[in-house]
């Protein structure tokens, strides 16, 4: 009853800013869980460099790729952070190209990487650690490519109206990255499912896990939960993904007294316009109300 | 010729016998009376009058059409009449719900001194182009985009609160931090009317809202001006709304930085001569109702003198 108050009220405090959301909060040693539409498919937008990340991990730790092994990565000019904006071709290491794609999202380096561990390769990974509700499905070169692109910056409300607008029956879409049928997606317990293996570390291999781990922790991109959750006496590990009029972010919040809860926050815009810090600190918000409660419940 | 004049005097000559008395009748000149039943004659083409040194009155063929001539004379006596009672009847049309009655009564009170009487309906935009399309209102104070209006008003932000100079949208911006159990958006809601609740203001002022980092919470639509009111009253919110709406339900009204935003009235009718007709005579008097602009410095007319 009293999870349904608060579920209601984040779902209204959400609408007030302009979002649909899915949210998951789970205790991971527990797996005590608080979930507002937590099985609703969503273009996972960079979320999906996780599984390729751990994937080309995991080939690494079997020796099936050398991680120093050097690919050549193409300038980018501008499209993305990282080798997105480099004008000369690169060569970096396999590890490294992991790092660049999680920490900073580089689109380049998780493209290069995704040449490397096709999708197909990512998804029977993926089946093979019992996670579920992810698709893998396309190149991450594809998330810069949205009609956003092709508009004057004065007109971008135009392409966020057509992504808010544009939607089709059973959550399909014109605008490929957010048609569920055809991008990379995930539902938010999906997401929530790959975080809690990936700390309990028992399915993957314990050196894979810690990595990934270790370059969650080192994220720069914390403008969306981040702001909600660390203090000297909590630490935020997550990835963000960004498209069009998606904002979703998935990690870890890691308490000094040992407690370990899984926040996954997936969300729809309704409103045409590239930057909200409104949309981001209302998430941030609804995501801390759902966390104080599982807690709470964890730790009464 | 004129036949309707020239069967008056045939109708008259009828009842009182002679074109001397029937020219007294009428209050015209015998000579004048005479031509009338001339060119009468010659229209219907026979004799009309008893013209023998003995004998004066109709002939038997000018009392065969007497009664007909009695007829048309009524019936055009009719028709006069009826035209000026249609005339003289007041003018529909329907007005914004903004419009203060004391506005409204300036217009009426204009139009009557030149013999144009208005009465108003008051509605939200949709049913002002409902009521004039059914022609429950002869004429519609249309919204419309404010480029292509006959008037335009400016519209700002009033509040309870007295404040001088301009307000930007931005300054309605939530801050990140959330005192717990307190509305967050208290004081920084703008509230649209449904007066407002049209894609040329409402959008406008959302993607501007929205670029300037607002949520759509706090650009609430609202069922009725009476409904924003009471919120802006009660928690400190702003209303979008024209300077003269503010000073009539007594708010502080402030216009926007960075945003120009108006609404655009124009005449609607189904027929163009009531529109010519209202425009020419109120058109001052309405611009002033609505709170446009140029208008918005003088009242009524008749009333200043």
């Amino acid at each position: 009853m009293r999870d349904f108050r608060l579920l209601r009220e984040v779902r209204e405090e959400l609408e007030d800013a302009g979002l649909r959301a899915s949210i998951v909060v789970r205790d991971i040693k527990t797996s005590n869980e608080l979930a507002l539409n937590g099985d609703v498919p969503t273009p996972a937008a960079s979320l999906a460099k996780l599984p390729l990340a751990l994937a080309v991990l995991d080939a690494i730790e079997t020796g099936q790729i050398d991680g120093a092994a050097r690919l050549r990565v193409a300038p980018g000019f501008g499209t993305s952070p990282g080798t997105g904006q480099f004008r000369h071709e690169a060569h970096i290491a396999v590890a490294d190209l992991v790092s660049l794609a999680i920490t900073i999202s580089d689109n380049g380096a998780a493209d290069a990487l995704l040449d490397l561990v096709p999708p197909a390769a990512v998804m029977a990974y993926l089946s093979r650690i019992g996670v579920h509700g992810i698709n893998v499905r396309h190149a991450f070169g594809d998330l810069w490519d949205t009609p956003l692109e092709r508009f004057q910056p004065q007109d971008a409300h135009l392409a966020h109206s057509l992504a808010i607008h544009g939607s089709t029956p059973a959550s399909g879409h014109p605008v490929r990255q957010l048609d569920v049928a055809r991008t990379n997606t995930g539902t938010a317990i999906g997401w929530a499912d790959l975080l809690q293996t990936l700390w309990r570390g028992q399915k993957i291999e314990p050196a894979v896990a810690a990595t990934l781990r270790e370059h969650l922790r080192n994220n720069i991109i914390r403008h969306r939960l981040a702001p909600d959750f660390v203090a000297d006496d909590a630490r935020w590990a997550s990835k963000t993904g960004t498209v069009l009029n998606l904002r979703h972010e998935a990690g870890v919040v890691e308490h000094s007294d040992g407690s370990q809860l899984v926040i996954v926050a997936l969300s729809t815009s309704s409103v045409p316009a590239t930057q909200q810090p409104a949309a981001e600190a209302a998430l941030g918000s609804a995501a801390r109300r759902m966390h104080d409660a599982v807690r709470y419940i964890s730790h009464p | 010729m004129d036949l309707i004049a020239a069967c008056r005097v045939l109708a008259e000559v009828d009842e009182r016998g002679s074109v001397t008395r029937a020219a007294a009748a009428l209050g015209v000149a015998q000579s004048v009376a005479s031509r009338r039943l001339l060119a009468l004659e010659e229209r219907l083409g026979g004799p009309l009058l008893e013209r023998g040194a003995r004998r004066t009155g109709l002939t038997p063929f000018g009392r065969g059409v007497a009664p007909s001539a009695r007829r048309l004379v009524r019936l055009a006596d009719e028709l006069e009449m009826d035209a000026e009672r249609t005339l003289r009847q007041p003018v529909m049309i329907a007005v914004p719900e903004s419009c203060s009655t004391r506005d409204l009564a300036v217009v009426d009170a204009t139009g009557r001194a030149d013999g144009i009487p208005i009465e108003f309906i008051r509605a939200p935009p949709p049913r002002r182009a409902e009521l004039v399309s059914s022609a429950i209102v002869s004429i519609a104070v249309a919204a419309v985009p404010a480029e292509e209006g006959r008037w335009r008003v400016p519209l700002g932000a009033a509040g309870r609160r007295e404040y001088a100079g301009t307000l930007h949208l931005s300054a309605l911006r939530r801050s990140r931090v959330v005192r717990p159990g307190h509305d967050v958006d208290t004081g920084s809601r703008l509230h649209i009317t449904p007066e407002d609740d049209l894609p040329h203001v409402r959008d406008v002022i959302s993607r501007a809202g929205f670029a300037a980092g607002l949520v759509p919470g706090q650009l609430p639509i609202d069922s009725s001006l009476t409904t924003s009111l009471a919120t802006v009253l009660s928690t400190g919110d702003l209303l979008l709304c024209s300077e003269s709406e503010a000073r009539d339900v007594g708010l502080s009204w402030r216009p926007f930085i960075g945003v120009k935003i108006a609404r655009g009235y124009e005449l609607v009718a189904s027929s163009d001569h009531d529109i010519r007709r209202v425009a020419d005579t109120v058109s001052h008097e309405l611009g002033a109702a609505l709170g446009a602009s140029e208008s918005s410095a003088t009242t009524g007319r008749i009333f200043d003198a």
